[in-house]
């Protein structure tokens, strides 16, 4: 059978299924977003709900705290090779220049230039992956990740995954979130909330299964940008 | 007021005393009773076998025995279910009988129900003093959202100490036919029931149902268990 | 069998040969019975699920109210089902995926395989997806030479050792820590450990070369969005983000019920899946994606390919009852709240679908003889009902099946049951004969009664009781001639 005629028999048999069925009504309304108190603390709610699944939360005050929280972790953890989306805020924050002097190996300058397999291949070798986000949603602790930053496979493969964000880009719920994302140049959108999990062993939680282990989100104030 | 009793087939030939137990109770409370003397079944096994159109027929001579009656008030969460639930459904079709059947429905209760809902008494003067648990038949919890009418009966019971047992709400594995056609399944599920009464501490169990009765109290007696089984028409029947 | 309005029998799948030989629900429920092992990992998944559930339920204001919102939706999106599929395929062809329309298992599983080999490809990732093991697409691969990975970690595991699924979302709960150290240890040539933590490792460190090394992703789909040509993907492990990342080509499988009509539609079944699956607020990882890649320097896949599968989905449809099935989310609350399905476990349902939604869509899909009882393997208790997300109407489209089997004479219902039935109904109908028939059974029993209960019996339906529970005698005195004798004054 041609396309065509699959597509027309496959809309045939739908059709027949509904046909005689009352009078066709339009979508139910979408109900209104819920409005937030001014005085909401997103960021503390934020951290709530993130680290009742496992995530860490922490907000730093400036450039050199952010910096001392970083070195704290890849010493803790014996980190020796980090990658970096393309966000542009870690850039602003200096953090590629920053990371190559305390890692033996950062991987975003040669990402562009590799074609993707090689890229793959050697991010599953790196232990640490830091990204930005497009918003964090208060409401669940949950971080937003488009594909237009670079950084769908740097949030997955390494074990440990930080995501640096602004305090403006918090909000309160996936509702306003979603009628933001409409734009088509993402053709990848992820909803990152804690580590990776799994129960599939006598229902016992491990972390860490496919996706990372450890997850850290870190709130930095738009005055630590210089 | 007159009340008109659906003894239902089941209390009528193997649990006559729950049905002398209502009367009692409903009398005791100033209420005069009736029981039409042509009544036999809902139509409930038919129905629930599959076989509409037969159930259909029993169902229609069921509002004809009950059409004149001022309120009528059954012993059973499942029949009550059935009239006001799935009557509605087996006279979609047919105009003249839907409007029976939603008028009729308007008038039929359970017994614990009519009691709290309708006489607004929740002291019938009863007297047990036994440390009992009640069981949630499953069609007067979900299908009439009857949970606390009975429990706020048996808290005005004298003497009577009531623990709520840790599954109360779970299916005794009954259901009808279900408990012939897939009697292993029905079994182990009864003996499920049977652990949250033995763990609530309980000398007997109550319901409103008598097929649960039935079924649990086969099998604690297959068992030898010393507890006991209820329903609650006759412990409201006690002084 | 399913069995369509006019209760035409009707094959549901192609896989013609194996439909007499699905053992009955009854007999496979006896053999779990007997496995106090299984009842206790079915019985310690169940319960860890529904109190999960249930904490987190009672702490999210407005659920009830997002229930009959996803109830409403779906009910539109299923009136108006070819609309929403024509918009979902034009956007998803827009941004550079396509879309097959498959009309049957075999057919979605040679379009796959089509894909596969006209791309070279050999090995294949799959993440969790019901409807690609209701195609039995694994087998269909296999069978092409192709190497198929589970990598969901239950599933990974149930494919090691050769088994099928036994609950919707814990895929491997029949399995102990020690069996599933015992089959790693066996499959993958390492030494024996019953930690977890390390069985997981291992897991891990092995799929990951999977991933790397596959050409063809395969992911299942929680819920297409019309609007924007969007799938969407839920899960918690990654495995699900690694398998349509990282291989070249990814196909999504999806039933064609699985539409919603807009991408703020997501917020009311983002609110209610994972809370009704696991307790979760939010599953670690949400996918949202839309097309493909559009240049080769980015990351992702080059190619979407969207398998959109009827496979009897129509037939459901057409029937205004049944269409409520098609509602379903895959979340596994009423799974885990049926008592049925803890006392009988997931094997016995005979097919993908298990539970109660099993109970109803595996007759009108399956194709399998013995499913006609699955309808009657219920005590109608409505719990399934009060846990659905999307309130499908179980016990009530149950009913509406058993009367469609009766109808039809198919087990367990029979002509001699349909006999039975209209004997009960004319009894029912006549007074005097219901109490004819009632004095004699009074006369009758007096035999078999022992200590005033009948402990044994070797009538029919009267033996399946007693096997395992007494049965009461009658009164001595009916109701009614108790009240004729004494009450009525």
């Amino acid at each position: 059978m041609t396309d065509v005629g699959i597509h027309n028999a496959f809309f045939d048999r739908i059709r027949q299924a509904l046909a005689g069925g009352g009078k066709r009504t339009p979508a139910p309304p979408i109900p209104p977003a819920q409005a937030h108190a001014p005085g909401q603390d997103l960021g503390a709610q934020f951290g709530a709900a993130l680290e009742a699944v496992g995530g860490r939360f922490v907000t730093v005050c400036s450039c050199s705290e952010l910096q001392g929280y970083l070195r704290g972790l890849i010493h803790h953890h014996g980190i020796r090779s980090v990658a970096l989306s393309d966000a542009p805020l870690l850039g602003a924050l200096g953090l590629p220049q920053w990371l190559s002097q305390e890692v033996e190996c950062v991987l975003p300058a040669q990402s562009h230039r590799l074609p993707f397999a090689d890229f793959k291949r050697s991010l599953a070798q790196v232990d640490l992956g830091v990204t930005g986000c497009e918003f964090a949603i208060a409401d669940t602790g949950t971080v937003v990740i488009s594909s237009a930053e670079r950084n769908r496979l740097i949030s997955l493969l390494p074990a440990i995954h930080v995501v640096v964000f602004t305090r403006e880009q918090l909000i309160g719920e996936l509702a306003e979130v979603l009628s933001r994302l409409r734009e088509p140049s993402r053709s990848a959108v992820t909803l990152i909330t804690g580590p990776s999990r799994s129960g599939d062993i006598e229902m016992t939680l491990t972390l860490g299964v496919h996706g990372p282990r450890e997850m850290y989100a870190i709130c930095v104030p738009e005055s630590a940008l210089p | 007021m007159r009340v008109s009793i659906f003894v239902t087939c089941l209390v009528d030939q193997f649990f006559p005393n729950v049905g002398v137990s209502m009367v009692q109770v409903l009398r005791s409370l100033g209420v005069q009773v009736e029981v039409p003397r042509r009544q036999t079944c809902c139509g409930q096994p038919l129905f629930n076998t599959g076989y509409r159109s037969e159930a259909r027929t029993v169902a229609a001579r069921f509002l004809d025995v009950f059409q004149d009656c001022d309120y009528i008030v059954a012993p059973s969460g499942s029949c009550t279910a059935m009239v006001r639930n799935y009557y509605p459904e087996l006279f979609a079709h047919d105009e003249a009988q839907l409007r029976r059947v939603q008028a009729l429905g308007g008038k039929l209760y359970e017994f614990s129900e009519f009691l709290v809902r309708v006489l607004g008494r929740e002291d019938v003067g009863a007297r047990f003093p036994s440390k009992v648990t009640y069981h949630d038949a499953c069609h007067l919890l979900r299908e009439l959202g009857i949970r606390e009418e009975p429990r706020r009966l048996l808290a005005r019971v004298g003497g009577l100490e009531f623990v709520e047992s840790d599954n109360a709400n779970l299916c005794c594995g009954f259901g009808g036919t279900f408990s012939v056609k897939f009697p292993e399944i029905s079994a182990h599920m009864v003996e499920d029931k049977i652990a949250g009464i033995l763990r609530s501490g309980a000398e007997v169990v109550i319901a409103n149902d008598s097929s649960c009765l039935m079924q649990i109290a086969g099998a604690l007696r297959r068992r030898n268990l010393p507890v006991r089984t209820m329903h609650l028409a006759e412990v409201l029947a006690c002084r | 069998m399913p069995v369509d309005s006019a209760g035409h029998g009707k094959p549901g799948s192609a896989h013609a040969g194996r439909q007499s030989s699905v053992p009955s629900f009854r007999a496979s429920a006896r053999s779990a019975l007997a496995q106090p092992a299984l009842l206790r990992a079915v019985s310690l998944a169940t319960s860890k699920f529904v109190s999960a559930r249930q904490q987190t339920v009672a702490q999210t204001p407005g659920f009830e109210e997002a229930r009959e919102q996803a109830h409403q939706i779906k009910q539109h999106v299923l009136r108006n089902l070819d609309r929403y599929l024509e918009e979902f395929a034009a956007r998803v062809e827009e941004r550079g995926g396509q879309v097959h329309w498959a009309a049957d298992a075999s057919d979605a599983c040679a379009y796959i395989a089509a894909v596969a080999a006209e791309n070279g490809a050999r090995r294949v990732v799959k993440s969790k997806s019901m409807v690609s093991e209701e195609i039995e697409l694994n087998q269909a691969l296999e069978s092409r030479g192709l190497e198929v990975t589970e990598t969901d970690l239950g599933e990974y595991i149930i494919q090691l050792a050769g088994e099928k699924p036994s609950h919707l979302l814990a895929p491997a709960l029949h399995k102990s820590r020690s069996e599933v150290g015992k089959l790693f240890a066996q499959e993958l040539g390492m030494a024996y450990t019953d930690n977890i933590e390390q069985l997981a490792a291992a897991a891990r460190r092995t799929l990951r070369h999977k991933f790397l090394d596959a050409e063809l992703g395969v992911s299942g789909v929680n819920f297409g969005i019309a609007e924007t040509g969007t799938i969407v993907i839920l899960e918690n492990e990654g495995n699900a983000r690694l398998t349509t990342s990282l291989p070249r080509i990814h196909v999504a499988v999806m039933g064609a019920e699985k539409l919603i009509p807009r991408l703020q539609d997501l917020v009311v079944f983002l609110k209610l899946l994972p809370r009704s699956a696991t307790g979760q607020t939010m599953t670690s990882y949400v996918s949202l994606i839309t097309g493909a890649k559009t240049h080769s320097a980015d990351e992702g896949p080059e190619q979407l390919h969207v398998v959109i599968l009827d496979n009897g989905r129509s037939r459901l449809l057409a029937d205004e009852v049944q269409r409520e099935a098609l509602f379903c989310i895959r979340c596994g609350a009423c799974l885990n709240i049926c008592p049925v399905y803890r006392s009988a476990g997931g094997h016995s349902y005979g097919w993908v679908y298990q539970g109660p939604i099993g109970a109803l869509i595996t007759p009108q899909l399956s194709g399998n003889e013995s499913a006609s009882e699955l309808p009657f393997a219920s005590s109608l208790c409505g719990a399934c009902l009060e846990v659905c997300p999307v309130k499908i109407n179980i016990p009530s489209l149950l009913l509406d099946l058993r009367s469609k089997v009766a109808v039809a004479h198919q087990p367990p219902s029979s002509r001699r049951e349909a006999m039975l039935a209209a004997g009960f109904s004319f009894v029912m109908r006549h007074p005097a004969w219901y109490r004819l028939l009632a004095a004699v059974a009074r006369r009758l029993q007096r035999l078999a009664l022992k200590d005033g209960a009948m402990r044994t019996s070797s009538v029919p339906l009267l033996s399946a009781w007693t096997e395992s529970r007494d049965f009461p005698a009658m009164a001595p005195r009916s109701f009614d001639q108790i009240w004729r004798e004494e009450l009525r004054g």
